[in-house]
């Protein structure tokens, strides 16, 4: 028995990813995890023993403070396992990256998929050791009775949905050339991802709390979520195993232009269609049922990992890791997009789905429901994603040419983003902070623009609207430039295909002469 | 693949957008020699040495190592290749035991073996005293010895290493070379490049010359100085030396056939002669017979530097 165990281990052993047992023990020996650790146990122990005593001097058991401190923690815990942790893993890997340390690991026997494996266990197992600690407070909250083991589990359900996704974003993120060269750029970033999945988890509990909904139709719901957020991870890990095989190029080469024709062909169709929906979306003014949209989106989720299941088997350059394989096929060859512009199609296709999706439900059903300004927050992300990777392509390229590769395609989504942003919030500012026309608190709605104008078409000044059309405007401008560019390089693309296949018929020709003659 | 392994560069060309940085670059080394790749900063040493590696990709051009391409099948030829590069950046919070059981694993060793090869590389590397150190706290010497450690932990056959002894002091560059000789004794085949000529005309048996992208030439250095048809260059000092004595003896040197260039010195004279060892013992005893009071005879400049000059000469001319 004991030697059939000690086998197993041994094989175990030889079998565990290397990165995963190199990541962990980097981890144990730094300092930033212990203080992370020891942080969020004193602030549960605080948190706990603040309330306590606010009780035990009210002598009641008040259910909304009770649920207003697990809320708290798992803020907590989100922000330090799924946006500080992973962050931590960017920059480690990013230097990783730098210096070389990474190239020096794919020549063993690793390939990039366990690489991205390897970390992301880590990280995954860093974040088991902080959802672990919860349980006291878990324990104290239930007692008090403000919340029932449904709502804890479920929180901790949707909780842990976010903290896998978040570290295989972070890693594809790391991938990308220049990410952490301005470190304003990465210090916004950091902040917004804190900010951003505390604000919508405190949304969505609260509102269940407030009304209650706890059943077995949500838990459906939250696991559609949940794998809508497992297909999101599979498509970032993805991506993230492909940037690392390609190496880290931009200037144009035949290969690249001929996959970019390829992919500029579904920009042209996108564009003008998501313009023309996503405008009318926004005339039409009110909603629809969220539970067609949220199946909806794990079909479009769906989509993309469709699309890159082609995808991994190509890539705008031939990196000496792996052989290319291009399709003569023209359906395959929609779906075989190069690089940083793989990512941006792949956006937009999702984008797409969506767009569409909401724009029927809006001229279908009138409806204001949170979950439907959810799925417009994930709207909104590809949204932005997409137009801003257009509008740096196409003004890089044209203005900056020699500068070309120099310029981060990430620094150009952030500043996209933000502008977008600056414009809706003045908007909303101008529109009067006193009188929303919806349930959630103004700073969401922040986040959520450009799509959620579509909830302000009514009770706005004149000047609001104005600019929240400006805020259109600019995703107006973007696609435009973007269908220009799109329509040159297509053409460009083409050519370079035709020779391409060409020289491929020819060569092809040659061998079976030989082939004959022999 | 058989035991005599041999790495054939054919053709190799890439350019990084305008600049061209490898030209139909083609040389070939094999087990039990070590090959130096010399050139200056920007000649193309490191690209090359990244093809060859399978790091980079070539624009055209071959390595193929036992006849299997690294370019068309790069994870056959990974097995057998080790590549160091110049500078060791490693992980932050890593210990030196941590870091070559991690690439042990990275490896696939079996459980069984991985310790004891850890320990057998750390023994030949000397790196026993650092093994519970952390790895950016490490001396460059002893970076450079943990990089080869590195490399040696599959066992590869071919090693491609890109200036281990850059920066380093003489004893730890002494130290480095020693390792590399019983590499190659153990039928290792090594490309080592180096911008520093003196060092590598210590270990190398055979080199290439790179320049601006292009082989200026290749093979061993009897060859390459047959190439040159220059002879070697010998400086022989004389005790309390006056002009009337350098004179005598320049005269002298001008009329033993095999010497040539006879030139003034401060202190004697010096002069270029073709032949072996042998040759320069003669025209030593040739001297002392002639009563003339040496009191120091010695080879002047590395026969490697003199190729090194005179083959990037033209070009360097070509350019003024």
């Amino acid at each position: 028995m004991s030697a059939s165990l000690q086998k197993t281990f041994r094989y175990l052993d030889w079998k565990i990813n290397a990165v995963f047992i190199k990541d962990l023990r980097i981890k144990l020996q730094n300092k930033t995890l212990t203080i992370a650790f020891m942080s969020f146990l004193a602030l549960q122990v605080i948190t706990v023993g603040m309330f306590a005593a606010i009780l035990s001097r009210t002598n009641s058991k008040d259910t909304e403070m009770s649920m207003f401190m697990w809320q708290a923690v798992m803020c907590a815990l989100i922000i330090i396992c799924g946006a500080l942790s992973p962050f931590q893993a960017l920059g480690q890997f990013k230097s990783e990256l730098k210096n070389n340390s990474t190239e020096l690991v794919l020549l063993s026997n690793l390939n990039a998929k366990k690489l991205i494996r390897g970390k992301l266990f880590s990280c995954w197992c860093s974040s088991l050791l902080f959802i672990s600690t919860v349980a006291p407070t878990l324990t104290f909250c239930y007692l008090i009775g403000g919340i029932d083991i449904n709502f804890a589990f479920f929180t901790i359900f949707i909780t842990i949905g976010y903290l896998i996704t978040a570290p295989v974003v972070e890693l594809t993120l790391a991938t990308f050339k220049g990410f952490m060269s301005n470190s304003i750029v990465s210090l916004l970033v950091l902040v917004a991802k804190a900010i951003f999945p505390t604000i919508i988890y405190t949304a969505i509990t609260s509102e269940l709390v407030r009304s209650n909904i706890i059943n077995d139709e949500l838990w459906l719901i939250s696991t559609l979520v949940m794998l809508g957020l497992m297909v999101l991870a599979f498509f970032a890990y993805q991506v993230a195993a492909n940037r690392l095989r390609s190496p880290f190029e931009d200037t144009d080469t035949p290969q690249r232009c001929t996959l970019l024709a390829i992919s500029s062909l579904p920009l042209l169709i996108y564009l003008p269609l998501h313009f023309i929906l996503d405008y009318m979306g926004r005339i039409s003014g009110s909603a629809s049922t969220w539970e067609f949209l949220a199946i909806m989106a794990v079909i479009s989720s769906g989509i993309f990992n469709i699309g890159l299941i082609f995808i991994s088997n190509t890539s705008d350059r031939i990196p000496p890791q792996r052989k290319v394989k291009i399709s003569r096929h023209g359906l395959w060859q929609l779906l075989m997009f190069p690089s940083v512009k793989r990512l941006m199609a792949l956006s937009l296709l999702a984008n797409f789905v969506f767009t569409t999706t909401i724009t029927i439900c809006l001229l279908l059903y009138p409806h204001n429901s949170l979950f439907y300004k959810i799925i417009c927050l994930n709207l909104s992300f590809f949204n932005l994603t997409g137009c801003g990777l257009v509008a740096h392509e196409t003004l890089a390229k044209w203005f900056f040419p020699k500068k070309h590769s120099k310029i981060s395609p990430a620094t150009t989504i952030i500043v996209y983003n933000l502008l977008t942003e600056i414009v809706a919030m003045c908007a909303i500012i101008i529109s009067g902070w006193h009188k929303p026309n919806f349930d959630l608190p103004y700073w969401t709605i922040i986040a959520l623009s450009p799509v959620t104008s579509v909830f302000q078409s009514a009770g706005v000044s004149d000047l609001g609207h104005w600019l929240l059309l400006a805020n259109i405007l600019i995703a107006g401008v973007a696609c435009i430039f973007g269908l220009i560019f799109a329509y040159i390089k297509w053409q460009e693309g083409r050519e370079i295909f035709r020779e391409y296949n060409e020289i491929n018929f020819t060569q092809k020709q040659s061998k079976e002469l030989t082939d004959a003659e022999n | 693949m058989s035991d005599k392994t041999r790495v054939e560069v054919v053709n190799l060309n890439k350019s990084f957008e305008d600049v061209h940085a490898v030209r139909d670059v083609n040389f070939s080394f094999e087990s039990g020699e070590i090959h130096g790749f010399i050139g200056k900063n920007g000649a193309g040493k490191t690209t090359s040495m990244r093809i060859i590696s399978t790091l980079e990709h070539p624009d055209s051009g071959d390595v193929l190592i036992d006849n299997i391409s690294c370019i068309s099948e790069p994870l056959k030829v990974r097995p057998v290749l080790g590549f160091m590069p110049d500078y060791l950046d490693s992980y932050k919070n890593m210990m030196v035991d941590d870091y070559l059981d991690f690439y042990a694993r990275a490896y696939e060793l079996p459980p069984e073996k991985r310790q004891s090869r850890i320990d057998d590389i750390v023994e030949f590397t000397g790196m026993k005293e650092m093994y519970y150190r952390p790895v950016h706290g490490l001396s460059k010497g002893w970076k450079q010895r943990l990089s080869l450690a590195r490399v040696l932990i599959n066992d590869p056959k071919v090693l491609i290493l890109d200036e281990p002894a850059a920066g380093l002091d003489p004893q730890a560059r002494i130290e480095i070379h020693r390792l590399l000789r019983i590499l190659a004794d153990n039928n290792k085949a090594i490309l080592i490049s180096s911008h520093i000529l003196h060092e590598l005309s210590e270990i190398c048996d055979s080199v290439t010359i790179i320049e601006r992208g292009q082989v200026k030439a290749s093979g061993n250095l009897a060859s390459l100085q047959e190439e040159m048809d220059q002879g070697r260059r010998v400086e022989v000092h004389l005790d309390r030396p006056n002009s009337e004595l350098t004179k005598k003896l320049q005269i002298h040197l001008c009329q033993i056939p095999e010497i040539k260039n006879v030139t003034e010195l401060n202190s004697g004279a010096s002069f270029t002669y073709h032949g072996d060892d042998t040759i320069r013992a003669k025209i030593l005893s040739n001297l002392i017979k002639e009563d003339f009071m040496i009191t120091d005879y010695h080879s002047a400049g590395s026969s490697l530097v003199d190729a090194f000059i005179n083959f990037t000469k033209d070009n360097e001319e070509t350019n003024k």
